[in-house]
């Protein structure tokens, strides 16, 4: 694999200086995807910035639908989910095996994996954080 | 024995309970469960920012309770730094991305592919790897479903269908032979020993129960 430096990150403000700044730098979240493509000479960024640790694992219901963060796992177990949107769920759990669905994102999803047609019928839409929408 | 998969099952119940709470650094730390230099990644506890060059650097790995101090660059997955620097070969490569399961291991009680994750993103993590399972002597009750069940031919692929069998089993999916098939469908064995997989895990599962 080609040699890259590696920064962990605790805020959203440094996650997204960090990319922003340079543009060699990419987000690392479940790392399901990254660590393939950059093995597979796919993707070859200079900084992987580790976004994992980030306070953005919630899922939760409201009057305005469900809002998943972007590092949510296993949004599929999710009671509210379970119940209130079946079909997203089990989407979820079509996919992938169950060590891949331990380790990856919501997140980490739309930027490179497979969307399930559940996302795109419920109308979902991606928020991006200011200068955080490079891949 | 019985009480490896039970430490399973808490670890996994405690983890989710708490980090909902946003608990997970005080009370982990106060459980003793959580080294106190490196608290868990992922965890609502940070694992504090720090910024490693290309080359090789030091950091410290929790493996089977005890901590390593390994040298890594940012590039080594969690697999290679446990074959090659650990020397913990238990833990096979298979695909090597992600499709196969030979490299499953338990990252803070939940199975994961060792090949998929790079070691400095599992600082502070506790890792559990089939060298991890049994207690002393005493086999942990999936290892010795797997040989009362002869659910191996080469062996390739069983480290890793351990580590799931005692995951599915905590996680509480274990139910019946269809569901264990379901959640043991990301490890693939190339002999075809699947119906002795499935037999052990059930077993074992049962055992567990009574
Ligand atoms: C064996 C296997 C089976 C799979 N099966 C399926 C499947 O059935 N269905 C499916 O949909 N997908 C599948 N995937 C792909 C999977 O969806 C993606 O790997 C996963 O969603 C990526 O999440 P991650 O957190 O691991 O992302 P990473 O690998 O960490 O990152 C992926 C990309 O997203 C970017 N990124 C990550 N998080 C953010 C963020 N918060 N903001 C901006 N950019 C971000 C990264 O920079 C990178 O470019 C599979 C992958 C594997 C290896
Ligand atoms: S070696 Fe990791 S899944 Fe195949
Ligand atoms: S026993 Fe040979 S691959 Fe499973």
């Amino acid at each position: 694999m080609r040699p890259f430096s590696y920064t962990n990150v605790n805020t959203v403000r440094s996650a997204v200086q960090l990319v922003s700044a340079d543009p060699d730098a990419m987000f690392i979240a479940g790392g399901t995807e990254m660590v393939n493509l950059v093995r597979e000479g796919q993707l070859a960024p200079d900084h992987l910035v580790d976004i994992g640790a980030l306070p953005l694992h919630l899922t939760r219901a409201g009057a305005r639908g469900l809002r998943i963060g972007a590092l949510a796992h296993e949004v599929q177990e999710h009671p509210v989910v379970r119940r209130g949107y079946p079909v997203l769920s089990q989407a979820l759990l079509a996919g992938a095996s169950p060590q891949v669905r331990n380790m990856f994102t919501v997140g980490g999803r739309p930027q490179r994996g497979l969307i399930p047609g559940s996302y795109v019928a419920s109308g979902d839409r991606t928020e991006r954080l200011p200068a955080a929408g490079r891949r | 024995m019985v009480e490896q998969s039970r430490r399973a099952a808490e670890t996994l119940s405690r983890r989710a309970l708490l980090s909902r709470a946003g608990l997970a650094g005080t009370a982990a730390a106060a459980a003793g469960s959580l080294p106190a230099a490196e608290p868990a990644a992922g965890a609502d506890v940070a694992v504090p920012e720090r910024t490693l060059a290309p080359g090789p650097a030091q950091l410290t790995l929790r493996v089977n309770g005890r901590p390593y101090p390994v040298d890594v660059e940012p590039r080594t997955t969690l697999l290679d730094a446990l074959r090659e620097e650990l020397g913990l070969t238990g833990t096979k490569k298979g695909c090597n991305q992600g499709a196969c399961g030979a490299c499953t291991v338990l990252v803070d009680g939940r199975r994961v592919n060792s090949c998929l994750t790079l070691a400095v993103m599992q600082r502070g993590a506790e890792i559990t790897t089939i060298e991890g399972l049994a207690d002393g002597d005493g086999l942990h009750p999936v290892q010795q479903a797997f040989l009362e069940h002869d659910a191996f031919q080469c062996g390739y692929c069983t480290p890793g269908q351990i580590m799931s069998g005692t995951a599915v089993i905590a996680e509480g999916h274990a139910g019946s032979p269809e569901e264990v098939r379901e959640w043991m469908s990301g490890n693939i064995c190339r002999c075809g020993a699947y119906p002795n997989i499935v037999a052990a895990v059930c077993h074992a599962a049962r055992d567990g129960r009574r």
